[in-house]
């Protein structure tokens, strides 16, 4: 406890000396810039995981904050399969109990030479070989019923954990990064995976060993028993002891190993700008540094780490070697009844009580780890449905009037975006919305999916309140073409049929050649069969967003939004396409937020957002006349044009 | 194989201990057996014959040897992980090293993402292998081999034993792996399945719900969850036959020491000499011999097991290290120099990698000092490679650079990029703070430099936001910034250097349009003795250059001419600032 407030007391020294610094006169070198961003960063994800192999494992996270309503929630998940997990625990009780009893036979057989009774030594042997056979088998049903149950188990925990991710709020992703939701349904899973294959099985085996082997020793001769057992106490501070120092170690290791790998990723994936600022040295100096860091505790994590296993052979012979000694003092002094196979036996018990006592220590860990993952999914699991007091309405057939009524919008309560913006959008009219980044006009698209609600005011479809569709319904008939277009894994032709499922292969290439993705597409060796690899990371940009806009018209919706839809298209793939963009807005209401003056200048409106407010709005000639914002923007932007 | 021989080569540098560590390590499992050998003196002759000294003699003597096993597995662990882990900090050293010396082709070719890999995740394998190495690998072999020297020296009836149960472990072992290493293999994949499934939804939320196929993810994603239990089922259930099978062997190889202990006691081999009574020491250390050796040999599977991938792991990393660094400095170069600013591409075409299409086709263009030059075209049409030539981050393919018509390729490379400044397309910032990025432009730079550099990339605005300014911290990658943030800091460092060529790779891209327009004009104050190339895809941006160079998309120069006479010439040109403006061009 002294030591843990020494170490805080020294952190905030050091936090505390960064305090004081004037920071318009100084500069602080690399050295404490590492030093003052090591002290305030959050290690959580560095050391949520179980370093070391085998017998040496430490788990290094944080613990699962309701371990007891982890554990029955997993447990309920179990419950599906009762019969089977009962059938687990009744047979590796069984088998261990039968594997246990060996040593026993075997000490028998030894007692039976001793009188050169061959009969019986033949019976005892005969005996082991049934004992081991059906130890195995029964180990067998065991084993391989709960590799079944636990993975069924975890693919419906998955299952779930999946399905909820798929009703959470866009506000959901927004919050979390997606590795990190990702990780809770891979990673995380599989930690309760460990639990259920591991954990259960070593659970029953190590605890039964540990009772059984007790309880043998003291039938055997309680006397002997009571001398292993005067052991077990320095056993476990020792195992205590080591596990805590081991701990100390592996975090060390962890962070340093943290450290080590940032600057390999940042300057590997960064290395043209080292190369073009001649920044290679120092890049290498600091690699050193940190290299002999991580060395010198990845040493010290390894060595004190290993100390346990020959620790603990130590006391295994040392316990072997005062059982066997005693043991052959009483029988030589002939007071106390005792065979030799007694003794052998003992010794044996001696090692098969000793093992469990470790291995349990080490089995925590992993349930800690496991406890934690899974509390992890559960949250996830837990996240409130989106489709929670949805509206009623079903809306078939969208006409598109869409009028905002001073509506307010903050993504956090006290930070508004979106400030008392009213307009109105004419059924198959098209909209821009113009303004500088930042200013709130994804947030306007955000509202009209509804992927957000508003704080205050309304937003009206065809003179209905937005909240009063099915969320579902509107979404179906609002098309989005965004600005980041990943794809889906599939081939060209399924992603572009994401629009709409039903489509015939003629309508899909129809709306491909609408969106000038058709020639290239054409051009790819597979043509429309060709396979999307990492969210289309072997097309380029400009070729998913052609894709994403094909995709689009397919799903033919009744309000069209474009969200700098061809800012990655370069200018002249772009030129060919605005034919078919104007096909496609005909007759839609289309919200449009773009960069270029063509898709503006045409629209019926244009709103412009400054600073979440909606501060002019006009068509282009209304708006220049103005001489207002826009026409500042405009002029910047476009000026040595418009003197032309 | 050889490559895993290869990394070895970096232990041998700590030859001693690897000694140290070898030696503690073989008497140390010697003492494993010397503990049961001598327990038979106890259980043969001193307690039969009630001899009290022996009894004594040999328990002093069984702690002496088990405490001395102790210290040895002490030694040994200290040596054999002073041998991983200095080896694997050199190994992880020159591999570090070889990365930041590659040249970009030699990049190219590896990828980024795979340099990664090996530099953290296969050293992590490697540095696991060179951990287990002299502890754990080493130990199995010593186990079987001293374990079967000895039960042969204690008993050579009952190592008799040994016809039966090593065949039968041999061959389970191999009929394992047959089945299992197959049914293991295909479980990374499924995995990945599922990864990609679920990176998916958490990727494109929008597009999954704005075309509410939320059923059509969770279809996709079962049919992945399902396929990976059931291939990691199928995997687990080869181990849950195994395990106990194993097991099996071992309880028999006991129950086959009683069954062969009884027809030598019968025959009389296994009797004491003198006595006649039966040796069941000897039995029970053989019970005990017998399971360290089967266990050896079941380590020494799990170990081929490990090394396979541990193969793999370091074949990639020699691959790295024993790659040709294709870019070399020149032997003579020129090396104090101060340039000043022309640039001249003498039919100059470029490739990236020797088979790949020719991204430039016989470029000439020259560049007077102070000129402002503005680059456009579609993409892929070699604007960016025109660039990565100038400061040698690749060599042309035919023809030549000149700087101050001098060969690029004449100049010492790091006195040469010490000149030039290049902004990037995706600005790459670093973790640590705002001034320790700048600081890369100009090593010592004084605070009023570094302010005076952030005013010019209208950086100061959002600087100057935050309490500790200059200090404040930037995390890796630069998460904690916005894209032009980012790019302006990235601008700020470029100008720090007061470099004589400045080279803009379309790095206004995410600075709104009025913070554009202020660099630029900064950039048109400094060109008096600046060379400054601007690649945009905005004609409002690069129309403002002197001159402007445009680029078909087969590679070669469409028009390099002002504004308005590529407006009458260029017919690339035309088209851009046709599709930019609509109809508005022709008015």
């Amino acid at each position: 406890m002294r030591k843990i407030k020494k170490s805080i007391t020294h952190e905030q020294d050091q936090k505390d000396v960064f305090e004081n610094i004037n920071h318009k006169s100084t500069i602080l070198n690399k050295e404490q810039v590492k030093k003052r961003n090591a002290a305030n960063k959050d290690y959580s994800k560095d050391l949520n995981r179980v370093v070391g192999g085998g017998r040496h494992r430490v788990y290094l996270g944080k613990n699962a904050s309701d371990r007891k309503g982890t554990i029955i929630r997993i447990w309920r998940y179990l419950d599906n399969y009762r019969a089977v997990f009962i059938l687990v625990v009744a047979s590796m009780a069984i088998a261990t109990m039968l594997g246990g009893l060996l040593p026993y036979l075997f000490a028998k057989a030894i007692d039976n030479f001793i009188v050169f009774d061959y009969t019986a030594a033949y019976t005892v042997g005969a005996f082991i070989v049934i004992f081991a056979v059906l130890n195995s088998i029964i180990r067998f049903i065991g084993r391989y019923s709960m590799t079944i149950i636990s993975q069924k188990t975890v693919a419906r925990i998955r299952k779930d954990a999946f399905d909820r991710l798929q009703l959470l709020p866009v506000k959901y992703y927004d919050d979390n990064l997606s590795g990190d939701i990702v990780s809770r349904i891979t990673n995380d899973v599989d930690l309760i995976s460990a639990v259920l294959s591991q954990f259960v099985l070593e659970l029953i085996n190590s605890s039964i060993m540990l009772v059984f082997s007790l309880v043998m020793m003291l039938v055997i001769n309680w006397g002997l028993a009571l001398i292993v057992i005067v052991f077990v106490p320095f056993m476990a501070i020792f195992t205590m002891k080591i596990g805590k120092i081991t701990r100390k170690g592996f975090v060390a290791q962890q962070k340093f190993l943290g450290a080590l790998n940032g600057i390999v990723e940042e300057n590997t994936s960064g290395l043209k700008v080292v190369k073009l600022y001649g920044t290679e040295n120092e890049v290498i100096d600091e690699f050193i540094e940190t290299n002999i860091k991580l060395r010198n505790a990845g040493y010290k994590a390894q060595v004190y780490s290993g100390f346990i296993m020959p620790v603990i052979m130590f006391l295994q012979n040392f316990i072997y070697v005062i059982v066997v000694a005693i043991g052959g003092l009483l029988k030589i002094s002939g007071r106390i009844a005792i065979s030799i196979g007694d003794i052998s036996a003992i010794t044996q018990y001696t090692r098969s009580f000793i093992q469990p006592i470790s291995n349990l220590a080490q089995l925590f860990n992993t349930l800690q780890q496991g406890l934690a993952g899974a509390e992890r999914v559960f949250t996830l699991i837990d996240e409130p449905n989106e489709y929670v007091n949805d509206g009623e309405e079903e809306a078939k057939h969208l006409k598109g009037h869409i009028e905002f009524k001073n509506v307010t919008f903050g993504y956090v309560p006290d930070t508004i975006v979106l400030k008392d913006i009213s307009f109105n959008a004419e059924a198959g009219k098209t909209i821009a919305i113009v303004g500088p980044t930042g200013s709130g006009k994804t947030t306007i698209i955000n509202l009209l999916n509804r992927f957000y609600d508003v704080n205050e005011g309304e937003i009206l479809i065809d003179e209905t309140n937005i909240t009063t569709y099915k969320k579902d319904s509107v979404r179906k008939n609002i098309g989005v073409v965004l600005q980041d277009t990943s794809l889906f894994s599939g081939t060209v032709k399924d992603n572009i049929m994401y629009g709409k499922l039903e489509a015939t292969e003629a309508e899909m290439i129809q709306a491909a050649s609408l969106a000038n993705a058709h020639d290239f597409i054409e051009r790819l060796p597979q043509g429309y069969d060709t396979e999307v690899f990492e969210g289309g990371n072997n097309f380029s940009q400009g070729e998913r967003q052609l894709i994403s806009i094909a995709r689009t018209i397919l799903s033919d919706p009744d309000v069209l939004i474009l969200d700098e839809a061809t800012s990655n298209v370069d200018t002249r793939t772009e030129f060919k396409i605005q034919e078919s963009m104007r096909t496609l807005m005909k007759n839609r209401t289309s919200f449009v937020i773009a960069h270029r003056l063509q898709t503006i200048r045409n629209a019926s409106k244009i709103l412009v957002i400054k600073d979440g407010e909606l501060i002019e709005s006009g068509n282009h000639s209304d708006l220049l006349h103005l001489g207002g914002f826009y026409y500042d923007l405009y002029t910047t932007q476009f000026k040595d044009l418009v003197i032309e | 194989m050889s490559s895993l021989l290869k990394t070895l080569r970096y232990t041998l540098k700590y030859w001693q201990y690897i000694l140290i560590s070898l030696v503690a390590m073989t008497l140390n499992v010697v003492t494993g057996f010397v503990v049961p050998f001598l327990m038979v003196r106890i259980i043969d002759n001193a307690i039969p014959n009630e001899d009290y000294d022996l009894l004594w003699q040999t328990g002093g003597l069984m702690v002496i040897v088990a405490l001395f096993g102790l210290v040895l597995a002490i030694i040994n662990i200290y040596s054999s992980q002073k041998v991983a882990m200095w080896s694997i900090a050199d190994l992880r050293e020159d591999l570090f090293r070889k990365i930041q010396s590659l040249s970009f082709t030699n990049v190219d070719k590896f990828k980024t993402s795979r340099l990664i890999t090996t530099a953290t995740s296969d050293i992590a394998r490697i540095q696991q292998f060179f951990s287990m190495l002299l502890r754990i690998i080493v130990r199995a072999p010593l186990m079987f081999g001293i374990g079967l020297f000895m039960a042969i020296q204690t008993s050579l009836a009952l190592s008799n034993i040994f016809y039966a149960s090593l065949p039968i472990l041999v061959l389970t072992i191999v009929v394992v792996m047959i089945i299992a290493t197959p049914r293991f293999m295909k479980v990374p994949k499924t995995v990945d399945g599922l990864n990609k499934a679920s990176l998916e939804t958490a990727n494109s939320p929008r597009v999954i719900k704005s075309f509410v196929s939320m059923e059509q993810e969770n279809k996709k994603f079962n049919a992945a969850n399902e396929l990976f239990r059931t291939t990691n089922t199928a995997a687990e259930k080869v181990m849950a036959v195994a395990e106990p099978f194993i097991m099996m062997i071992f309880n028999l190889t006991l129950a086959g020491l009683i069954f062969l202990g009884a027809y030598f006691f019968k025959d009389g081999t296994l009797l004491e000499v003198g006595t006649g009574l039966p040796k069941v020491g000897i039995l029970m250390a053989f019970s005990n011999y017998s399971m360290q050796i089967l266990f050896g040999l079941l380590m020494f599977a799990m170990i081929m097991i490990f090394m396979t991938r541990a193969i793999a792991s370091s074949k990639r990393i020699i691959e790295v290290m024993e790659e040709v660094v294709d870019l070399q400095n020149c032997d003579d170069c020129v090396d104090d120099f101060d340039i000043k600013g022309q640039i001249e591409f003498r039919d100059v075409s470029f490739a990236y990698g020797k088979e790949a299409n020719e991204v430039l086709r016989k470029i000439s263009f020259k560049v007077e000092p102070g000129e402002r030059i503005g680059i456009i075209g579609s993409t892929g049409s070699g604007k960016s490679s025109i660039i990565n030539l100038i400061p040698r981050l690749y060599d042309v393919k035919s023809g030549a650079i000149l700087i101050d018509d001098i060969n690029v390729k004449q100049y010492n490379i790091a006195s040469l990029r010490s000149q030039i400044s290049v902004v990037t397309q995706t600005a790459t910032i670093f973790s640590g703070s705002i001034a320790t990025n700048l600081l890369q432009g100009k090593k010592n730079a004084s605070i009023e430099e570094l302010q005076m550099a952030s005013d010019k990339a209208q950086a100061s605005e959002f600087i100057n936001q935050y309490d500790d300014l200059y200090n404040h911290e930037i995390m890796q990658k630069g998460t904690n910034l916005s894209g032009g943030q980012k790019q302006r800091i990235s601008l700020a460092r470029a100008f720090l250097r007061n470099p004589k060529i400045l080279i803009l790779d379309d790095s206004t891209s995410a600075v709104d349009a009025q913070s554009e327009a202020s660099i630029l004009k900064e950039i048109e104050q400094l060109s008096n003795n600046m060379t400054t190339l601007l690649i945009a895809q905005k004609i409002s941006t690069v129309s403002q250059m002197d001159r402007i160079l445009v680029l078909n998309n087969k590679g070669s120069i469409d028009g390099y001419d002002t504004h308005e006479n590529l407006m009458k010439n260029s017919k690339v040109y035309q088209e851009i600032v046709l599709s930019q403006m609509g109809g508005e061009a022709d008015a």
